[in-house]
């Protein structure tokens, strides 16, 4: 079924990634993933990522966090908490310990003004031991 | 049903020279050399991590991430499975192992592989069968072979243009124009150049969108035709150049899909009079 659905020419999860359906259906809209920490103070800055994840697809500068199939869709909590404490672990080594962690998804429709905001997860943040042990 | 069998028979078996696959697999080396070099920067970010590890692997293997020196290590093998696939001897066996080394090194990918590394992965499947060097044989003539391996080779590249140019036909957004819009002023893709200086209105980006549609089922086509041949050729060198001067697509994918066009370059004369015997 899936090489059915793979062969296919249409807008298919299966096709999807196949060379034969190369661009075929554009996103609509703009994801950006913002990592936010909660510092001493109890403010929340925002931390990051870019640093921590250096690869960008192809031309563009999407960097891996924007494609992440943990943080697109539902569910992936396991996953996404996993990720919080690996970044406070990271932020944590270079002197910038958090106690909580949240991560925040923004679409941005690219015909359309209205930026859709979603808090993916709050997590909080037991130490740096315990964050090391997501990466 | 004779005059089918004879046309395929024909189309698959004639005998044909040898130089273009040759040609391709030292380009597609040249390519995939490249493709891994961008990446070895970036070795743990994309093949080490546990964070947000999207790898096909992991999708059918209960396994962790590789350290760094074991992904290290499979780029050497690879590199030197690319070096014996543009030798003189066991061309065919190296693509193989070209094949199973990049097939396993995108499968540790954190990222969603692109598509188009799919596409080199079944051509160097495809490479294995395909006759390797020398091009020429002892009387200095271009040496000829059955051609189905380069025939599938050009199938699945011509296969590429006419599955896209039917999944937008298939896509309504494709069809009102939307998509060329969404790509032409994505902060990710668009913006570039000629998207940057030109902007696009309605009509005109549905007018690009069924240019692009008539032009991939075009060279699906017209690539076959001895009489369409240069232009199919011409269209696709002036479809990627439209895109990567509007989009900001990979040059690795144009690169990729250019490098195919050998494939179809002209045959000398003496190759046809055998083709022709032959069939």
């Amino acid at each position: 079924m899936w090489i059915v659905g793979a062969l296919i020419p249409s807008p298919t999860p299966a096709a999807k990634r196949l060379p034969w359906n190369m661009f075929s259906a554009p996103r609509a809209a703009t994801i950006t993933i913002r990592v936010e920490g909660r510092v001493a103070d109890g403010a929340w800055r925002e931390l990051p990522i870019g640093a921590l994840f250096r690869f960008s697809r192809g031309a563009t500068g999407q960097r891996l966090p924007a494609t992440a199939r943990a943080l697109q869709g539902r569910g992936h909590e396991a996953e996404r908490r996993a990720f919080a404490e690996w970044v406070a672990a990271e932020v944590a080594a270079q002197g910038r310990p958090v106690s909580e962690v949240r991560i925040v998804r923004e679409s941005a429709p690219i015909l359309g003004d209205e930026v859709r905001t979603r808090v993916l997860g709050s997590y909080a943040i037991a130490g740096p031991g315990a964050a090391r042990s997501g990466g | 049903m004779s005059a089918l069998r004879l046309g395929l028979r024909r189309f698959f078996f004639a005998l044909a020279p040898v130089a273009p696959a040759i040609r391709l697999r030292r380009l597609l080396a040249l390519w995939t050399a490249a493709y891994v070099a961008v990446r070895l920067p970036h070795v743990e970010e994309l093949y080490c991590r546990a964070v947000l590890n999207d790898a096909m692997l992991y999708r059918v293997v209960d396994a962790s991430p590789p350290a760094p020196a074991l992904v290290l290590a499979l780029v050497g093998l690879l590199a030197l499975a690319l070096v014996s696939a543009c030798g003189r001897r066991g061309a065919g066996a190296a693509s193989f192992a070209v094949a199973c080394l990049f097939g396993l090194l995108v499968a540790l990918e954190a990222t969603t592989p692109r598509a188009y590394a799919a596409l080199a992965l079944i051509q160097w499947l495809l490479l294995g069968f395909a006759p390797g060097p020398p091009r020429r044989d002892a009387r200095g003539a271009p040496r000829v072979a059955p051609r189905w391996a380069t025939r599938l080779l050009a199938l699945q590249f011509a296969s590429v243009y006419a599955f896209a140019g039917l999944a937008k036909l298939c896509s309504p957004t494709w069809r009102s124009g939307a998509a060329v819009l969404y790509a032409t002023r994505s902060p990710d893709y668009g913006g570039h150049l000629l998207s940057a200086s030109v902007p696009l209105d309605e009509a005109s980006a549905r007018v690009i969108a069924w240019l692009t549609i008539v032009v991939e089922l075009g060279v699906a086509i017209g690539l076959w035709r001895p009489r369409t041949r240069r232009w199919a050729m011409a269209a696709v060198v002036a479809l990627h150049l439209g895109i990567a001067l509007s989009l900001r697509i990979s040059l690795l994918f144009h690169a990729l899909m250019l490098a195919h066009l050998v494939l179809f370059t002209a045959t000398s004369a003496a190759p046809r009079r055998e083709e022709a015997a032959g069939a």
